[in-house]
């Protein structure tokens, strides 16, 4: 396929993540947008389009976020649009500002994700049962806790997983969140894995301490043309590839065990990025964390272990952010050890792939040298797959 | 197509909702503005810090610089009517009983301004133009119907002279 723009990234920014920001959420857009911009030494007047993704409206309570958070987001005389695939919506935003370059239309583009989910009461859980069938499951009471702990049990009975190989993913997360300045407090530490795997059960077999957090917060990153970048003569962090890809949103006709649709959008990101031997070729990884089990359930979407051998790298130490032979995982911290404000936790995924291949991740730089990266999110009923590949080209 | 029967009842159907209502923050740039509304009985509009726009509703950044707004300070004079509506009908499409009069109000000066009602004054011979000021009310609670209505600062334009 042909695409007249290379895509490059200048820019990226974070608001802290918490429970409760004070912030507006066009506040929230406005920091992150203010950040990703300093970031990239550029202005708003460089920008040609912005891009807008928010997950459902009845987190914010503002029909039209998108319209709502526009002015926050830099939008105002702008090309704006606003994209959303639930909770793969952050790293969608992210092929959403792509192909706004890519096509040649516009030389730059800032994307912007932010989530305000402390404004929905009595909690946000509320909003998810509105997403489900509204004859079928809606009546029964069903929200996000109970697809998930289905999903895990199929995962964890498949491939016979015990229960303290996900409280590792969580400890590891959780360590690793330590380090990120946008972490949502109370949730990074140094948990033993007997806290882990004592906390509160939510719904069997997903407990507290291994489910990320509800979270306020916004995340922004600033995308150009390599005409804009060689004008400028700079040597950027580029968009090797993306993906993305929907399976049925009959989600009891899908095997849950495998994420088929993760698989389809990374195949599609790989081919794009001349990536024939993904294990070799990624170097660090963000796959999406909102369970621990997603972790490992995703990095086997992603062709980066076979169906049912994440769970047992985790003892080798493969995914830890230290390893010098494996593939460091979420040396962010994640959903599970930095928070999850939706759309904002998937820009952070992509956030972090950018800083590790520019070298500026601080105490969070994994220790192995790094030429490509991959970040990836999942949501709606739990059948989108987006996918995005930066690599640093010297 | 199938157009609904006019028997509701002799449909299937689930009743539902989405259970869930909401808090909203003011913000930081509404904390300032609605605290002031209620303390000082003051409209605050904030100062751009790269263009020096002054505008309302006040907000932390400038929408067209995208940079921080420094300065804050209150509207001066009275406001004025930019455009306004007489609605008849309410929320529900209701009748109302007597029309209710909104409107832009805007000040000299100030980009932007409120939406709010009109009172104090025959609606019926409200014009664009019509310098208004607020009517505050006694008790208020830091919210924007601390003003009761905006009401006319001066006799309403009459047409064709007198
Ligand atoms: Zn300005």
């Amino acid at each position: 396929m042909a695409y007249r723009n290379r895509v490059a990234v200048l820019g990226a920014g974070l608001t802290r993540f918490m429970r409760r920001a004070l912030e507006t959420p066009k506040e929230l857009a406005f920091e992150a947008a203010r950040a990703a911009l300093d970031d990239a030494s550029l202005e708003i007047d460089d920008m040609d389009a912005v891009v807008s993704v928010t997950a459902p409206d009845a987190f914010d309570g503002v029909h039209m976020n998108g319209e709502y958070l526009a002015d926050g987001s830099g939008a105002r005389g702008k090309p704006f649009m606003r994209s959303y695939v639930g909770g793969g919506s952050g790293v969608f935003g992210i092929i959403n500002g792509w192909y706004h370059v890519a096509s040649g239309h516009f030389d730059t583009c800032l994307v912007v994700g932010e989530e305000k989910m402390s404004s929905a009461l009595p909690h946000p859980q509320g909003c998810f049962n509105a997403i489900y069938d509204q004859f079928l499951e809606r009546p029964l009471g069903v929200n996000l806790l109970w697809i998930f702990s289905l999903e895990m049990n199929r995962y964890m009975t498949t491939h016979n997983v015990p229960m303290e190989t996900f409280a590792k993913v969580a400890q590891k997360n959780k360590r690793n969140g330590m380090d990120h300045p946008s972490s949502q407090s109370g949730i990074s530490g140094d948990y033993t894995l007997d806290q882990i795997m004592d906390s509160e059960v939510m719904a069997w077999p997903v407990q507290r301490l291994m489910v990320s957090p509800v979270s306020d917060g916004a995340g922004a990153m600033v995308l150009a043309s390599e005409e804009f970048v060689k004008k400028r003569g700079l040597d950027p962090v580029w968009i090797e590839g993306v993906g993305w890809n929907l399976d049925t949103s009959y989600w009891t006709n899908r095997d849950l065990y495998y994420p088929r649709y993760v698989e389809k959008a990374a195949r599609m990101a790989y081919e794009m990025a001349g990536v024939t031997e993904p294990r070799k070729e990624i170097h660090v990884v963000e796959p999406y964390d909102p369970f621990a089990y997603k972790e490992l359930h995703h990095l086997e979407g992603l062709q980066l272990a076979d169906k049912g051998e994440a769970p047992r790298l985790v003892e080798e130490g493969f995914w830890d952010r230290d390893t010098e032979t494996g593939i460091p995982a979420t040396p962010s911290g994640g959903l599970i050890g930095v928070g999850n404000p939706i759309s904002a936790a998937g820009v952070m995924k992509v956030a972090e792939i950018f800083w590790q291949l520019e070298g500026r991740a601080g105490k969070r730089q994994v220790k192995r040298s790094v030429q490509r990266g991959l970040a990836q999110a999942w949501g709606d009923l739990m059948q989108v797959g987006t996918v995005v590949i930066l690599g640093k080209q010297s | 197509m199938t157009e609904e029967t006019p028997s509701p009842e002799r449909i299937s159907q689930w009743r539902g909702n989405i259970p869930i209502h909401h808090r909203y923050t003011v913000g930081v740039a509404g904390q300032r503005f609605f605290a002031a509304l209620r303390d000082e009985k003051v409209i605050l509009a904030s100062t751009c810090s790269g263009c020096g726009a002054r505008f309302l509703l006040p907000k932390i950044y400038c929408e067209r610089c995208f940079v921080d707004t420094k300065e804050w300070s209150p509207v001066k004079g009275p406001g004025y009517v930019k455009t306004f509506t007489l609605v008849h009908r309410n929320l529900d499409e209701e009748v109302l009983t007597e029309p209710v009069a909104a409107a832009v109000i805007g000040w000299e000066g100030v980009r932007g301004g409120i939406v709010h009602r009109i009172g104090g004054m025959d609606t019926s011979q409200l014009r664009i133009g019509q310098k208004v000021e607020p009517q505050w009310r006694e008790v208020r609670t830091g919210g924007i119907a601390d003003i009761l209505y905006f009401k006319p600062v001066d006799r309403p334009f009459h047409r064709g002279g007198a």
